[in-house]
């Protein structure tokens, strides 16, 4: 026991001396104070005693440069850039090919994340990788692997420049061998392990609302849900789906349980195809409250420092923008005049951006009737679905409606009702 | 200047945003083999809105049957009434959870050519509803197109599927108009990505699985028969090749449950009285 003890003291000794390292790299401190950014000043001289220190400077004491023409000189606050590298995620689609997806890059202090540049090495971890740029995609795929070999996978972040500024934790998968994939092809022939054929993986990546949930729909029908990143970035690997059309549907749900606009994609799978689904942007989600003072204010969800444009409608007049950027936990939110300012039946919507990522328009809130509460829950479940589907199409055509099921109110239902419904359907 | 950005940037984002237009449905072009088969798309065109339902009535007169219909392509995920065809005509009517925009595929229809000359392809009573929460039609006209049926024109190849619809799930919910008056009816739905479902059928069962009742051809909903839940439900759905996918649903107790076991209750209680009583009875002989 004492032996695992000074086992553990020894490592974490080592993790506080490495920890301190990093520290050291950015700020200086002191008992009573810590520099944030130190300065590089150019030429001058340092003087000190025990209770003081006094730095004289050639140059300004802010960021700038000083230029000759044969040399330049940096002087004033230099921050140190940082950026935060992707998560990986491998998965082997079939026997002979990988779906890698990762979390978005975040770079800070004069950085910026321009391009991904994704890597593979056959059999060892510390490379030669092959890179192929990616651009801002967030998954990539690589065929034809070889049987009974483990494939190590990197993405390497770039700058305008494409200067690398950041390198992944390498992950790694390996493939089965020639026999496994023999003993799978037996089973596909006698038709006993596999009546539906070969299967697909789908790949859903995006921006959502930081630490909410993506709900995903097969042809309307719940089929997964999964939490996002604080950065607000998720990956979905939605598999086992058998090959031909389908709608996929998404949608998100922030931290506050208020949903997003639902994003549908048809998809036609191949069989043993793998599809991904490329960047999807959940759109904000969108509540409404009258402020005191002859406004009311319009807040919401989305990315961490997305630009948020939130308009006022009127059909298809656009009567008012406003804009904001929303903060590190992705919360936004903008004020207008009063409501009496605009009209029965005019709508408000929002969409966000992210570099060149833009989400579709969400929800509407209608300012008739400023409500975030679901139609056509009908049994109360916190969804709208197949079942509350089922209790509408049970009562269409039929006399003595309840007027709960009469969602717009019009003594009968029919395919508007349906409309409604579906409009806030939930899977 | 970063303000004069931003408003080029909404700007861009607008333009064209909220822009009403109407929908347009079409069938594709293409001859019909006399005494063959051929399938068409009927395609909607929402012109740039998104819309998340659709109905309509397509009639055929002429020299060709319409003889099937597929929804293995469709943007449309749930249908409120099944696909029927009946005398040459058809009526859908379905749902797009998460809406839709752009062209994408309603139905796939098949004709079969009976003679050489024309057909000609109603597609009446059409609605299409905007995705707005408010159950707002669009514009959209009646349309007949013709279509020419030829003596020798290329046929659909077989289509060759063994594979059966996708395993699914049954539910059971009231319809009834109080939760103190229930009327259950089951749920399902399933897809068949090959050829499509063709219909559903329920069979009511005995908790033994012992005592049957006749395979019904039905529709989601289905009231039960058994409004006391103590039968087991099973149902089969079948696609257009004839293959089967069969589940069961078991509901948990029941009222046919609660009456047994109400049964056995006072089954204990009863022996439990008459040996308390034979108890006593010893005790007063002693």
């Amino acid at each position: 026991m004492l032996r695992y003890f000074n086992f553990a003291l020894v490592f974490l000794t080592l993790f506080l001396v490495w920890g301190i390292r990093v520290s050291e790299a950015t700020e200086l401190r002191s008992d009573n104070f810590i520099v944030k950014d130190p300065v590089m000043s150019g030429g001058g001289t340092w003087s000190e005693s025990d209770n003081f220190g006094l730095f004289t400077s050639t140059d300004l004491v802010f960021t700038g440069t000083s230029s000759t023409a044969s040399s330049s000189q940096k002087y004033g606050f230099l921050p140190f850039p940082v950026v935060v590298t992707p998560q990986l995620t491998a998965t082997l689609i079939g026997t002979s090919t990988a779906s890698v997806s990762w979390t978005a890059a975040q770079a800070y202090l004069g950085w910026s994340v321009t391009s991904y540049r994704y890597g593979v090495s056959a059999n060892d971890e510390d490379g030669p990788y092959t890179y192929t740029n990616v651009n801002l995609d967030l998954a990539a795929t690589t065929t034809d692997l070889t049987p009974d070999t483990t494939y190590y996978f990197v993405v390497v972040v770039a700058d305008a420049f494409g200067n690398q500024i950041g390198t992944s934790t390498p992950v790694s998968l390996t493939t089965p061998d020639d026999e496994d994939e023999e003993d799978e092809d037996d089973d596909q022939g006698d038709g006993t392990s596999s009546s539906r054929g070969r299967t697909s993986t789908v790949v859903f990546f995006g921006y959502a609302h930081p630490n909410g949930i993506v709900r995903i729909l097969k042809d309307g029908i719940f089929a997964k849900e999964i939490s996002v990143d604080r950065n607000g970035t998720f990956t979905v690997p939605l598999s086992d789906v058998s090959s031909g059309s389908y709608i996929f549907t998404v949608y998100g749900i922030d931290t506050s349980g208020v949903r997003s606009g639902l994003l549908s994609f048809p998809v036609t799978l191949l069989q043993g195809a793998l599809t991904s689904s490329l960047r999807i942007f959940i759109p904000p989600t969108l509540s409404f409250a009258t402020n005191t003072d002859d406004t009311f204010r319009v807040f919401g969800e989305t990315v961490p420092n997305a630009t948020v444009a939130v308009v006022v409608t009127d059909g298809p007049a656009t009567l008012a923008i406003q804009t904001d950027v929303s903060d590190n936990d992705g919360r936004y939110s903008v004020s207008f005049p009063t409501p009496e300012l605009f009209g029965e039946g005019f709508a408000i919507r929002s969409l966000a951006s992210v570099g060149d990522a833009r989400s579709p328009f969400g929800l509407a809130i209608h300012l008739a009737s400023p409500t975030r509460a679901l139609k056509g829950d009908f049994n109360k479940d916190g969804r709208v679905n197949l079942v509350d589907f089922s209790i509408l199409a049970y009562w269409q055509g039929r006399e003595g409606v309840p007027a709960a099921y009469d969602l717009n109110s019009d003594g009968v239902i029919n395919l508007a009702d349906f409309s409604i419904l579906t409009y806030h359907w939930t899977g | 200047m970063q303000r004069f950005f931003t408003y080029i940037f909404i700007l861009f984002l607008f333009f064209g945003a909220f822009h009403a237009s109407a929908a347009i449905l079409l069938v594709e072009e293409g001859v019909i083999p006399e005494n063959g088969e051929r399938s068409f798309s009927l395609m909607l065109d929402t012109e740039g809105e998104t819309v998340n339902a659709i109905e309509g009535q397509i009639t055929v007169s002429g020299d060709a049957l319409l003889s099937d219909v597929r929804d293995t392509a469709s943007i449309v995920s749930l249908w409120v009434t099944p696909l029927t065809i009946k005398d040459n005509a058809l009526f859908f009517s379905g749902t797009i959870p998460g809406g839709f925009t752009g062209k994408g595929e309603v139905l796939t229809l098949v004709f079969k050519g009976t003679a050489s000359g024309n057909i000609s392809i109603n597609i009446g009573d059409v609605s299409v509803f905007y995705d707005d929460g408010l159950g707002t039609q669009t514009d959209i006209a009646p349309t007949s197109i013709i279509r020419d049926v030829v003596l020798g024109a290329a046929a659909d190849p077989a289509i060759t599927d063994t594979i059966p619809p996708e395993p699914f799930s049954i539910g059971l919910i009231n319809v009834g108009m109080t939760p103190e008056e229930p009327l259950y009816a089951l749920i399902f739905a399933t897809d068949d990505k090959q050829t499509g479902i063709d219909h559903y059928e329920v069979q009511e069962r005995g908790r033994g699985d012992d005592v049957y009742t006749m395979w019904v051809s039905t529709a989601s909903p289905y009231v039960v028969q058994d409004q006391t839940l103590s039968s087991h439900f099973a149902v089969r759905a079948y696609d257009n090749a004839g293959n089967v996918q069969e589940e069961v649903y078991k509901p948990e107790g029941g009222k046919g449950m609660i009456g047994g076991v109400l049964i056995l209750l006072g089954l204990i209680v009863l022996v439990m009285v008459v040996r308390y009583a034979r108890r006593l009875r010893t005790k007063r002989s002693v």
